[in-house]
């Protein structure tokens, strides 16, 4: 292989250099040549306008490219309030720490459809994680530890994050307004804590807390009483470039799911020792009836097409 | 005495202007509506079919063309002129060929009357015009990129009914959305087509005079 010394024809230093600016040298060459390359590169990878925040689209994964799809979408669903209860004890996802989902989506031809006893129906959709990995991504939340005054977050609180524990399965966009789950979300809480130790978690990928949110109306098991959400507002867009995809935006809907349960915690302290703990303190596990999930404040764009190749072109063209 | 008298001038004279008021097809009887020279008989079967090249739902996010429709009524009350409206019953509503460009449709699935509807035909003060008032409540389902969506669509429309050309035509008659499965369903639009020969099929499908 032949090495390049000087692909980018930088110009030569003229005189001899001191051997700490020796090392400045190649350091900012390096963030110039880092600059010329990458920057621009990350640049025109970023879609804009109604396709914004899709970059990360698995549009080359094989699921996606598969002849048998019939509709292929991409999805950003970003939760900007809301709360979680578990038991008696109650975390709110302020604004300013929202909770953010993408992913990639497809409908094979002659797949599942649910229908609704008030009419209509909905597509299930089959969902791939994005190219980055990143499904769900959610800033920490400090949880109070029930009985302590929170004056030392970490200490006396538990920084709490919220991590998917497998794919978005069961993604039925039509169902909002319906008395139906939009999605089924499998998430863990990774609780951290200078007593917890770094793998303190509620929920597990085998054992997790499975979000079912509907923007209807739930039916829980007791005490739990029906609540209900609420769809938002729905925009459509066709794509300003004239290719077939289009976006449909779902603005300020409310999601709300009091029927999901959660496990026992496993991996706190050393060995497990403090798994006891934690669960007396939260009251763990919870079983299904005592718990709600709300997302308010959710806003999703989902561009779907019938051919991955537009929606593909579509984004790209959006690029800039 | 002479009070009656004043009453029977008054009701003769208003005989007379009915029956000079009448169109040339008025049955003996002179009911509101006839057909053939007799008086449409209640319970009888009314039909029609569509005339126009198509029947348009328009909305301000596509259209939805119809080639084919027609409707099925029996009549509910058929008093004498002059006396009430005559009413029929609206049994179905049909559509066929059915395309759309509603945005993030692909196709109609169907389009269908939901339940029955009540027709009046309003001729009253003067035949000038004769109107069909009808509120139906239509189902339209459409096969979106996401799935089936119900949009349910309500009234009141009001027909023009032509005797001479025996045609009763509905032109941008305001509909909106009563309920739906989703947010997909444009929220309102108008309603075009005009039907004919309204017949009634009781009686040799003779076309029906509204007097």
């Amino acid at each position: 292989m032949r090495v390049l010394r000087n692909p980018f024809h930088l110009p030569r230093p003229r005189h001899r250099l001191r051997p700490r600016a020796r090392l400045a040298v190649p350091a900012a060459a390096g963030a110039l040549l880092a600059a010329l390359v990458v920057a621009p590169a990350n640049a025109a990878s970023a879609p804009t306008g109604i396709y914004a925040g899709m970059g990360t689209c698995p549009l080359a994964s094989a699921a996606m490219q598969s002849a048998n799809d019939a509709v292929v979408g991409c999805v950003v669903a970003v939760v900007s309030g809301g709360s979680f209860t578990i038991g008696s004890t109650v975390v709110t996802i302020p604004a300013s720490s929202p909770i953010t989902a993408k992913f990639g989506a497809y409908w094979p031809k002659g797949g599942p459809v649910v229908t609704f006893p008030t009419g209509g129906g909905a597509e299930i959709f089959s969902t791939v994680a994005p190219t980055d990995g990143a499904e769900l991504t959610a800033a920490p939340l400090d949880v109070p530890i029930p009985g302590l005054a929170n004056f030392w977050p970490g200490v006396t609180s538990a920084i709490t994050q919220v991590e998917e524990a497998g794919p978005v399965t069961a993604f039925a966009p039509l169902a909002d307004g319906q008395n139906y789950p939009l999605f089924h979300l499998p998430i863990k809480l990774h609780l951290e804590n200078l007593f917890l130790g770094p793998d303190c978690y509620v929920g597990s990928d085998s054992a997790p807390i499975v979000l079912q949110p509907t923007s209807g109306t739930t039916a829980p098991p007791a005490p739990n009483k029906p609540i209900t959400g609420s769809p938002g507002t729905l925009s459509l867009h066709g794509d300003p470039n004239g290719f077939h995809a289009a976006v449909l935006g779902f603005t300020n809907a409310s999601l709300v799911d009091n029927s999901l349960s959660v496990p026992g915690a496993s991996g706190c302290g050393p060995f497990g020792l403090f798994d006891g703990i934690v669960d007396a303190l939260f009251a763990l596990p919870s079983a299904a009836g005592n718990n709600t999930v709300i997302f308010s404040s959710v806003t999703t764009s989902l561009a779907v097409d019938t051919s991955i190749t537009d929606l593909t072109d579509a984004i790209s063209a959006s690029e800039q | 005495m002479r009070k009656y008298t004043y009453v029977g001038a008054a009701a003769a004279s208003l005989i007379l202007a009915a029956a000079f008021s009448a169109g040339p097809a008025a049955a003996a009887g002179g009911d509101e509506l006839t057909a053939g020279g007799n008086n449409v008989a209640v319970g009888n079967s009314i039909t029609a079919t569509l005339t126009s090249t198509d029947a348009t739902l328009s909305t301000s996010i596509g259209n939805i063309v119809c080639t084919g429709s027609g409707f099925a009524a029996t009549d509910a009350t058929n008093p004498a002129e002059g006396v009430a409206e005559a009413t029929e019953t609206v049994n179905t509503l049909s559509f066929s060929g059915c395309s759309t460009t509603i945005f993030g449709a692909e196709d109609v699935s169907s389009i269908g009357l939901t339940g029955t509807a009540t027709a009046t035909v309003v001729d009253e003060p003067s035949d000038n015009p004769i109107d069909l008032d009808v509120t139906p409540t239509v189902t339209v389902v459409l096969d979106t990129i996401l799935g089936p969506v119900d949009c349910i669509y309500s009234g009141p429309v009001v027909g023009v009914v032509s005797n001479s050309a025996d045609t009763i035509t509905f032109t941008g008659q305001s509909v909106s959305s009563q309920s739906g499965s989703s947010q997909l369903c444009p929220s309102s639009g108008t309603f075009t087509a005009t039907y004919g020969h309204v017949v009634d099929t009781s009686m040799s499908n003779d076309p029906i005079v509204v007097n």
